[in-house]
């Protein structure tokens, strides 16, 4: 339910998964980030984004053990709901929003009707 | 369920007709933004506090006190209801009778909900576009010549939709002013947005420069809260927003 964080200054940033005919897109806000601190490793099934802040960001007031914390960086692994093609993925970053093309990998073949 | 929904009254301000101002969490958490940026800088006063025993078990420590998630703060001319968590189907009916209840026991003259419609490629907008639902002739009067979009056929779904009929039920002119948003994040750019139109609508000087230039900051502290609100957003059929009603002609 909650974005999760943890004491060793990661933060999850708020990711959605959406699935189109052909491909996932997954898009990912990240604030403080800028395109050369972003790093998204691929395998068949799963997705890793990392992000590394461009400053640390700290709650000053808000919490417990939380307060004083310096988070720098941003870090996600999300599980695909089936196989993408590698080799097709591509990525852009745009106004803070990572958006990521993942191609379904295609199985089967076109039956042909004689 | 949902029908002993409170305010409590904590401070006693002489009430002039003042204009209510409502921002609770939805899409891209605009209300919310909005509405929080009005408290801090036209420095309101906590007022009142919104409670409930359906109320899910949260007390918000401001300033080193427990406090209600749902709060009004203002002043003699302004009111400013304010929601730390999003508001859950059971409850959306019951709150907005009572908050219009209220608000007609205190002479509102004018209510205005803020929020945000989403838009499918907010990414490529630059300056969000602000609509508007108008409950009679002098709510459309208000509106005109400020470059907000009447919106005259579609469904609005929420507690700001609720209010807005209770208030023209009531005869209270009401108008939701909704900017063109991010549907899953915060969007600080789009709460500018409805403010600069609040500005224009009741002249207000809230500037906007700073939500601006910390937009990253409060989407950092505003993850939690939307991540909570898309799931009651989801629970509420926020998306029917996006289908065509049968009436449409």
């Amino acid at each position: 339910m909650n974005v999760r964080w943890d004491l060793n200054g990661f933060l999850e940033p708020l990711v959605h998964l959406e699935e189109k005919e052909d491909e996932f897109i997954v898009t990912a806000d990240l604030p403080f980030v800028k395109k050369e601190g972003i790093e998204v490793n691929a395998t068949q099934d799963l997705l890793e984004i990392k992000a590394q802040m461009g400053r640390e960001y700290c709650f000053s007031r808000w919490g417990t053990i939380q307060k004083g914390v310096s988070f720098t960086s941003f870090k996600k692994t999300i599980g695909l709901p089936s196989p993408i093609d590698i080799e097709k993925t591509s990525s852009s970053f745009n106004k803070g929003f990572l958006i990521i093309h993942l191609p379904k990998k295609k199985v089967g073949r076109e039956i042909h009707i004689n | 369920m949902g029908d002993d929904v409170r305010i409590v009254e904590e401070v006693v301000v002489e009430l002039k007709q003042p204009s209510a101002i409502l921002g609770f969490p939805d899409v891209g958490l605009v209300g919310a933004i909005a509405t929080y940026h009005l408290v801090d800088k036209l420095k309101l006063k906590h007022l009142a506090s919104i409670e409930s025993d359906d109320f899910p078990p949260v007390v918000v420590v401001h300033n080193g006190r427990p406090v209600a998630p749902l709060r009004i703060y203002g002043r003699s001319n302004l009111l400013v209801v304010v929601s730390e968590i999003p508001i859950k189907s059971t409850l959306l009916h019951s709150i907005s009778r009572k908050l219009v209840e209220w608000f007609k026991s205190k002479n509102v003259k004018l209510v205005i909900p803020l929020g945000g419609i989403p838009h499918p490629k907010r990414i490529e907008v630059e300056n969000p576009q602000v609509y508007g639902i108008s409950v009679n002739k002098q709510t459309d009067e208000l509106i005109n010549g400020k470059d907000i979009q009447k919106m005259d056929e579609g469904i609005s779904v929420g507690a700001h939709s609720l209010i807005l009929y209770e208030c023209m039920k009531n005869k209270i002119n009401a108008l939701y002013l909704m900017a063109e948003s991010h549907a899953k994040y915060p969007d600080p750019e789009s709460a500018a947005a409805v403010i600069q139109k609040l500005n224009g609508l009741l002249d207000l000087d809230v500037g906007v420069k700073e939500l601006i230039e910390k937009g990253e900051e409060i989407k950092i502290q505003a993850r939690d809260l939307m991540k909570r609100t898309e799931n009651i957003l989801q629970d509420i059929g926020k998306e029917q927003e996006n289908e065509i009603p049968m009436m449409y002609r």
